[in-house]
């Protein structure tokens, strides 16, 4: 009875280990695309400059990978993710998603490896025997692409030069908004953003 | 023949099951590494699950990744027409 037990015991506590590791990998990845939706939501707004932008998106995103209730998790050789987030054109960034068409996609990113997953339990056997047992065949790749509005600088650079792009723009069948217009006249404002 | 002194017959039957619980157990191990079922349930829906994490498709990454909305064409202008 006792060998019955230790054998049924050592089914139930593997398998339940299988269950808890595909549990928490589950949970983690959840968190961690919330952490870069919040980072991508700090990118996205407008600020002064682009290097601002990707400064507030960093910021937020190493904040909350810091936070005492997460870092355990992210840095306990669980999982890995990166220390300094992708941010900006992440169809260009990150070539796993693909070459991009028409590319829309700005946001922030990070790789994710789950290195939990790779374990060699006894009885049960590894869960990637052809791995090197550093988890790199459990990766993948979590992003939020929320966009990125145009910051003040940018915004002030357009309005700058509207003028002398619109007294530039070839007009067929009537005059060209150049004629009898002078590039001096035109006053720089800024009326509510872009 | 008979045997006179039966005392050692508990501890000789507890051997037996000793052996077969441990060949039992040692058999169904084997069958779980040998069929890889430990991979089988981790690594082989990791797979999909990776990709579907990366480009919200049920493909592996590199084959959804040509799913992903970056990859397709969209209708949008980034420039007006000229004017006329």
């Amino acid at each position: 009875m006792t060998l019955d037990f230790i054998f049924a015991l050592v089914l139930i506590i593997g398998f339940s280990a299988i269950l808890f590791v595909i549990s928490i990998t589950m949970t983690t990845v959840s968190v961690v695309q919330y952490i870069t939706f919040s980072a991508s939501r700090n990118y996205f707004a407008a600020h002064t400059d682009p290097a601002n932008q990707v400064q507030m998106a960093t910021q937020k995103y190493q904040e909350l990978i810091s936070d005492p209730v997460i870092k355990p998790l992210l840095s306990n050789g669980w999982f890995e993710v990166l220390k300094e987030p992708n941010v900006g054109d992440l169809s260009r960034v990150e070539p796993a998603l693909g070459a991009p068409k028409v590319n829309t996609f700005w946001g922030v990113g990070t790789s994710f490896t789950a290195k939990i997953l790779d374990f060699n339990l006894p009885y049960f056997g590894k869960s990637d025997p052809d791995g090197t047992g550093d988890g790199s065949n459990f990766e993948t790749y979590i992003s939020s692409m929320l966009g990125r509005e145009p910051t003040e600088k940018e915004c002030w650079e357009f309005i700058a030069n509207r003028w002398k792009a619109i007294r530039a723009i070839s007009v067929s069948g009537g005059a060209a908004y150049s004629t009898g217009t002078s590039e001096d006249a035109y006053v720089p404002m800024e009326d509510s953003g872009c | 023949m008979v045997i006179k002194n039966q005392k050692g017959q508990a501890i000789t039957e507890a051997v037996l099951m000793l052996v077969l619980f441990f060949g039992v157990t040692l058999f169904v191990s084997n069958y779980f590494v040998d069929k890889g079922l430990v991979s089988q349930i981790v690594k082989t829906p990791w797979q999909k699950l990776s990709g579907m994490i990366q480009n919200g498709e049920w493909e592996t990454r590199s084959a959804g990744a040509a799913h992903h909305p970056s990859g397709y064409d969209r209708h949008l202008s980034l420039r007006g027409e000229d004017a006329k």
